[in-house]
């Protein structure tokens, strides 16, 4: 399944958000991964939905 | 013999300067002894003939100081200044630009006056920067020429047909003039619309000779109005890129203030990279305690990134140390000193690079060792140029360029592990793992993933 996880950059270029595709087989492991992604580049997550 | 010559006046003075470090530095930590900033920028006014993606600040209109409101508010620091930057805008709008130097230069004797342009009027710019070059004649101007790219894509990226053409014909009325105390330098913004123009761009460097070249990361600043706007590169292209424009101009000869900029840029575009992946204040900031910006309409902010005020010079009758040591500035300055910002700032810091002199000294034979390498493609760059470039470099190695450089990954591959992935085409995504990585849904490409970070 694909989400579609809106993530705002935090720091030099702060406040424009910003779209990945996260691939998981449900929701709960897409938000787990989008906080991954987000703890280790310092981003922060907007909002996840489901894509297509 | 010709550069010690050229450079003498500003030698001395950043012996001058050297001198201060250690008062500055008492002045951050316990606010005493109370100095005053040897870095200002003047933003002359907002006006601009250019629309570039990366800058909104000519949608801002306000009344601008006059030559003698500059002469008040300078008559009122003496010579503690070492460095102007007279920006905008678009300083040589300003028809009073000869005289605003002319008033600088008689109350404050700066080693260095530095005014980035478009460049696009050529007709009125090599006069002026030739008078200002005559009257100031202990002072270094630095005239920096604005090109993102070459040709078309510069006036697409500047908004202004045409601006490529005249910013050259600028150049070279300035290369012609040969005035022992004036520095031309073309100046770069690194944003995420020039990242495929970097080869076509450094060529155009090397053919032009420059006495300097610089670049400057396109940031989101409150000064620019862009706060918002996606113009910063990434941290992985911008790392990309920076590593590719050393590793050309590392071997460029540069003259007069340009041997000590590149000097200095080389350790700013370092801090730049630890500063995106840190996101915090690698080393102190000094803006505040050293460097300063006022605006067109006579705010003193310690910085343009925060765009802050601490007070306006029309409200203290030109008077900036009443100011500078205000508890209105000290507010700000504790703010700093917490580290409740961090920004790239070019200008900033330069002093913050002087301020904190170990880092100097640790990075200085790094560069002699041919630090700086292509550690790995620049974005869009083809791929044939970057075999020949990499193989003509013999060190290879680090952790990290394995990454970025590495492996590419084929659609429908699975992996042990969450990862993100980044596409040629410059997409990202995330991939639970025992899930198939896909074909790009962006360009279609379905074996060009590079693995970005493992998600553990």
């Amino acid at each position: 399944m694909r989400f579609r996880v809106t993530f705002q950059f935090v720091g030099t270029a702060s406040g424009f958000p910003f779209y990945e595709i996260v691939y998981a087989d449900s929701e709960t492991s897409a938000k787990q991964i989008a906080e991954k992604v987000a703890k280790k580049f310092g981003y922060r997550i907007l909002k996840i939905e489901y894509f297509e | 013999m010709g550069v010690l010559s050229e450079v003498a006046h500003p030698l001395n003075s950043v012996w001058k300067l050297i001198s201060q470090v250690p008062l500055f530095m008492l002045f951050r930590a316990v606010d005493w002894p109370k100095m005053l900033p040897i870095n200002y920028t003047l933003s002359l006014l907002y006006t601009c003939n250019s629309r570039c993606l990366t800058c909104n600040i000519w949608t801002k209109h306000v009344n601008n100081f006059s030559v003698d409101e500059y002469d008040a508010t300078f008559k009122s620091v003496g010579e503690t200044p070492f460095w102007f930057t007279l920006s905008g805008g678009e300083p040589f709008l300003r028809q009073d630009i000869v005289d605003i130097c002319k008033v600088i230069y008689r109350n404050c004797k700066p080693g260095i006056i530095n005014i980035p342009t478009n460049a696009s009027l050529y007709d009125v710019i090599p006069s002026a920067v030739e008078e200002i070059c005559k009257y100031c004649t202990e002072t270094q101007v630095v005239i920096n020429i604005s090109i993102d790219a070459v040709g078309t894509r510069h006036d697409w990226i500047r908004g202004f047909p045409g601006n490529f053409e005249k910013a050259m014909k600028t150049y070279k009325h300035l290369k012609e003039m040969s005035l022992p105390n004036l520095t031309i330098g073309i100046h770069s913004v690194i944003s995420r619309f020039n990242l495929e123009d970097l080869e076509d761009l450094v060529n155009f460097v090397e053919s032009a000779k420059p006495d300097s070249f610089i670049t400057e990361i396109a940031e989101e600043r409150i000064e620019l109005d862009t706060v918002g706007s996606p113009i910063t590169p990434n941290l992985m292209d911008y790392e990309a890129a920076i590593d590719y424009v050393m590793s050309r101009i590392q071997n460029m000869s540069f003259k007069k203030i340009g041997i000590f900029t590149r000097f200095f840029r080389g350790h700013y575009y370092e801090l730049v990279k630890q500063i995106l992946r840190k996101r915090e204040q690698v080393i102190p900031c000094y803006a505040g305690w050293a460097s300063c910006q006022i605006s067109p309409d006579g705010d003193v902010w310690p910085c343009c990134i925060r765009g802050q005020s601490i007070g306006n010079l029309r409200k203290h009758n030109y008077n900036f140390p009443s100011i500078w040591f205000s508890a209105h500035a000290r507010e700000i300055r504790n703010s700093i000193r917490k580290k409740e910002c961090y920004c790239t700032l070019a200008n900033a810091h330069y002093t913050n690079i002087l301020m904190n002199p170990l880092i100097l000294l640790k990075k200085v034979p790094r560069h002699n060792q041919g630090y700086y390498q292509v550690t790995s493609r620049p974005p869009f760059m083809r791929e044939a140029k970057f075999k020949q470039i990499q193989e003509s470099i013999m060190r290879i190695n680090n952790s990290r360029q394995e990454m970025v450089r590495g492996i590419r990954f084929k659609a429908d591959t699975t992996f042990e592990a969450d990862a993100r992935f980044k596409c040629l085409c410059g997409t990202r995504i995330s991939v639970q793992r025992g899930q198939p990585l896909p074909t790009c849904i962006q360009c279609g490409r379905a074996d060009w993933w590079r693995l970005e970070a493992v998600l553990e």
